[in-house]
């Protein structure tokens, strides 16, 4: 049901571009695809009117067009893109992404913030009113983020709709193969759709291009796209092409968003300076991953020797692990003997207590007598070559921390070569990571029983209520309520297994399942309704404060440079507060788009 | 308990086809409870000889077999010897039973054998069939199915015994609605009281919880570095400013407060070192067996309280479970996707 997206789709456009715009997208979105005459016929609304607001939306690409070659004349249908225009809510998240890893460089923001505004525009187009000073920051502002692919460059077929585009490529390539006696009409077309899908692909993938929009400086040229594969070509020698039309490329931004997401987790599973070596591991890969839900087989792996080089080398990486005393181990120092004997009254708390700052001291199993000495003395000279190879132990220590749980495989070792080769298999980890935020939910709603039986549902497959309340050790009659709940939110399923001909119901197995992706997709939409619900009171706060007086004077430019002065104290009071309001839902919303992201986008 | 079979119908025509049978020759004081001598002194002499030295010379419930039984009376010709032994089968003295495929006999006691007499033919088959269930108990349906007897016969009976009390009434654990009845100076087996999770054929819900809370405390103590592991370790390496700018100068400063165990780490605990601390903290007087605290590790693992490694072999704490189920803070941050109503 996507009709609660939609919804917040047409709520958005309402309250940023406008009425009319809300209810044209509103029309093509009821109806599908549409002329502007019919759109002007199911909306009422002029055509003038219509082809004026088609402008931005069309420039946004929240609406996608196509022109059909054989239709002749200028018949051009329309298609709302909903995904784009939902994409909107995650504005102010990609502009504060970009300060947080961009803080030096000037004209980021202003980049994110107008191609925010205009949907895209031309190189030249936006240069050309800056100052000389400013033009130049811009420019390496744009260069950089390029490079980084949260920019990337707009072709005109991306103004199309990616069914239409299938289909010409497909007819094309289905005329290109010969009609004989020898091949049928079927095979025909499996073959064509075959090419028809692997040219698409390329053509989706036609930015994955190291170089996309990039030219050489010193090469006056524009068009001389080389073919490089070196990732770390940096250099200021290249620059943006002025002719490029560039777009915000927001699969990148989800890209970044899991690594975030995936951080987050290791910080809270594992621990801080684990999570920081994992967030280096992602930052290395992330010039290869360009979009989350890639299909390609190609598995992308790092070797411990390049986390190296780029990790901060202020990260004290041996101030995380400890071998712990244990009986097993022969000690050689007697401090360490009597803190074998202190260890065994072992104490209560929770890991959750190590709030002070601790020293590590990181040694691996056999060299555990040996390096001893010498560990201790590294410490203070990271810089030695010598130094240097307890560091790599060290890392590979936290890499395989990070590998070694089966239940949340962070990463996986493939090689020896470079100091051990590491890859992520991305599939199994955001899949868990779905896991785990949906037991959140449940446990947030339903309480944690509910999760318990949640989580031995999944484990089991199909199970009935006894085994379960077997398994649980808990009542059947409190897991019943619990089991009827969940049912009701879309949690579980349940899966009759007559025991005889007749379908009586005291002589049926009940099982209970779970598919999770029925269950995420339920919990999606109610997710859209909530956003829909918070975005309207947004608007509401927004539009009709207390005092409407209030809003009214801070459209006054003068106003709103000096709010200090010329606002009275309460006035002030009143905007404190509905801009608090505001905040509060605004950071809301934010929370549930991650959750979205999580679930649809990841 | 001595493994016997129920008595089945023995093909032949001789002896008695249901265990209790009655005398063939009612005796003069047949029905009335007089001493349990009585009893004895309707045998024989010869008889009662073998019954005595049936009672005495083994442990009770002792299950001879034809052979044995020639030598404990010395009677070596067996007609004699069956006549005998039918004379004990007639007072209800010895019960004779199948143990594969010969034919054995037990002596019962002068009390027992006194109940039995005392009892009508009716309550005596019941009697048998409750006897024969052993620690399991019978249903009452079973008892039905098996006696052919009508329902109200089978509720007389049944009330009757109750009365005298030789049998009981117990809940059973898998089948609440059922009405389970046993002999009253047994106990019933695991399987129907359902095991040490339950008292009064309830689940203990706050013994349980108690238990797994202490076993939670217990691994989570052994899963990270304790104190004084943290203290032993050296001193941080002062924070070097050398000369080359740092690629992310605005990236927040760590907060140390990681301490793990390396992935190689060997000594989380296994079941049986938890079964162990369980067992010498004497938290509880019932027992528990292994199976019964990997029950407990289950049902922590499905709490998200604690996973396993190398698959199952040891068990470890994840890190930020807290032992209660307390909402954390985050909790409240989705209320609101919920407090529209059950969903769409």
């Amino acid at each position: 049901m996507p009709q609660y997206e939609e919804e917040l789709v047409v709520l958005l456009l309402r309250d940023i571009y406008g009425d009319i715009a809300a209810a044209v997208v509103d029309t093509l979105l009821k109806y599908g695809r549409l002329t502007i005459q019919l759109i002007s016929r199911y909306s009422k609304l002029p055509i003038s009117t219509i082809q004026r607001v088609l402008v931005p939306l069309v420039q946004n690409r929240f609406v996608l067009y196509w022109v059909d070659d054989k239709a002749g004349g200028d018949n051009a249908t329309y298609v709302a893109w909903t995904r784009n225009i939902y994409n909107i809510v995650r504005s102010g998240v990609f502009v504060s992404f970009v300060l947080d890893r961009f803080p030096d460089t000037a004209g980021a923001p202003d980049i994110v913030k107008n191609l925010l505004l205009y949907g895209h525009f031309r190189v030249s187009d936006y240069l050309t009113p800056q100052l000389p000073s400013q033009a130049a920051a811009s420019k390496s502002a744009a260069a950089l983020l390029l490079q980084h692919k949260l920019l990337t460059t707009l072709r005109s077929h991306e103004f199309h709709p990616e069914s239409d585009l299938y289909m010409r490529i497909f007819k094309r390539r289905l005329a290109a193969i010969p009609r004989s006696k020898a091949v049928s009409e079927a095979k025909r077309e499996v073959q064509a759709h075959a090419e028809a899908t692997e040219e698409f692909t390329v053509l989706k993938r036609i930015h994955d291009d190291v170089n996309d929009g990039l030219v050489a400086a010193t090469n006056g040229s524009s068009n001389s796209i080389k073919r490089g594969h070196s990732l770390t070509d940096t250099s200021p020698s290249k620059t943006v092409d002025d002719s490029a039309v560039l777009a915000l490329n927001h699969d990148k931004f989800v890209v970044l968003m899991r690594a975030q997401i995936l951080v987050q987790l290791v910080s809270k599973r594992i621990g801080t300076v684990t999570a920081a070596v994992y967030r280096q591991v992602l930052d290395c890969m992330e010039p290869r991953l360009f979009r989350c839900v890639d299909n390609t087989d190609k598995a992308i792996n790092v070797t411990s020797l390049e986390i190296l080089r780029n990790l901060d080398p202020d990260l004290d990486l041996g101030r995380a692990v400890t071998e712990g005393s244990n009986k097993k181990r022969s000690r050689s120092s007697s401090s360490r003997a009597s803190k074998r004997q202190k260890r065994d009254h072992g104490t209560d708390n929770s890991a959750s207590e190590s709030d002070e700052s601790i020293e590590g001291n990181n040694i691996s199993d056999h060299h555990f007598n040996e390096e001893d000495v010498d560990d201790e003395d590294d410490e203070d000279h990271i810089y030695d070559s010598a130094a240097d190879n307890s560091r790599i132990e060290q890392l590979n220590l936290h890499l395989s921390m990070l590998s070694c749980n089966h239940n949340l495989p962070f990463i996986k070792r493939v090689g020896n070569k470079g100091g051990g080769e590491w890859t992520i298999d991305f599939d199994t980890l955001t899949a868990r990571v779905r896991e785990l935020e949906y037991d959140k939910l449940i446990t947030q709603k339903q309480g944690a029983i509910a999760c318990r039986l949640l989580r031995i549902i999944r484990d089991k497959g199909r199970i009935d209520e006894k085994q379960l309340a077997r398994i649980a050790l808990l009542p059947p009659k409190d897991i019943r309520a619990q089991l009827t709940a969940l049912h009701e939110i879309g949690c579980l399923d349940l899966q009759e297994v007559p025991r005889g001909t007749d379908r009586a119901p005291s002589r049926t197995y009940y099982l209970w399942f779970h598919k999770p992706k029925s269950a995420y997709a339920l919990m999606t939409q109610a997710v859209a309704k909530t956003m829909v619900r918070c975005y309207e009171r947004i608007i509401e706060e927004r539009a009709r404060g207390r005092r409407p007086t209030i809003m009214t004077k801070l459209l006054r430019e003068d106003v709103r440079r000096d709010e200090a002065n010329m606002l009275t104290p309460a006035e002030r009071e009143e905007l404190r507060r509905v801009r608090g309001t505001e905040e509060r839902f605004t950071a809301h919303m934010a929370k549930l788009d991650k959750l979205v992201l999580i679930f649809r986008d990841m | 308990m001595p493994a016997v079979k129920a008595p089945k119908a023995s093909s032949s025509a001789r002896a008695a086809s249901q265990p209790y049978a009655m005398p063939l020759s009612p005796p003069a004081s047949s029905g009335s409870s007089s001493g349990s001598m009585h009893l004895l002194e309707n045998l024989s002499q010869p008889a009662q000889t073998m019954y005595n030295k049936m009672i005495n010379s083994m442990p009770e419930g002792h299950i001879y077999t034809q052979s044995e039984l020639t030598e404990l009376v010395g009677i070596s010709d067996p007609l004699r010897l069956m006549g005998l032994i039918q004379e004990n089968m007639n007072m209800g003295l010895v019960k004779m039973l199948h143990q594969g495929d010969d034919l054995c006999y037990q002596a019962i006691k002068k009390e027992d054998a006194e109940k039995i007499q005392s009892m009508t033919k009716d309550e005596a088959m019941v009697y048998s069939y409750i006897e024969s269930s052993g620690t399991e108990g019978i249903w009452t349906k079973t008892i039905k199915a098996k006696t052919n007897l009508h329902q109200s016969v089978v509720q007389r009976c049944l009330k009757g015994l109750e009365s005298k009390r030789y049998i009981k009434n117990i809940k059973s654990v898998k089948y609440p609605t059922r009405k389970i009845y046993m002999l009253a100076s047994l106990q019933p087996s695991i399987d129907v009281t359902g095991g040490p999770w339950f008292t009064d054929s309830e689940l203990d819900t706050e013994f349980i919880s108690s238990l797994l809370s202490i076993v939670f405390r217990y691994i989570m103590s052994e899963s990270f570095p304790t104190e004084e592991d943290r203290r032993r370790l050296p001193p941080p390496a002062s924070k070097k400013t050398n000369g080359k700018p740092t690629k992310n100068k605005k990236r927040e400063d760590i907060v140390y407060d990681q301490v793990s165990y390396p992935a190689n780490y060997r000594f989380y605990p296994s079941i049986t070192q938890i079964h162990e601390f369980i067992r010498t903290s004497g938290i509880t007087t019932v027992e528990l067996a292994q199976s019964d605290i990997k029950a407990l590790l289950d049902v922590l693992v499905y709490d998200g309280k604690i996973e396993t490694i190398d698959h199952g072999m040891t068990y470890r704490a994840i890190l930020g479970a807290t032992v209660d189920d307390e909402t954390s803070v985050q909790a409240s941050e989705f209320d609101s996707i919920w407090s529209y109503g059950p969903f769409l």
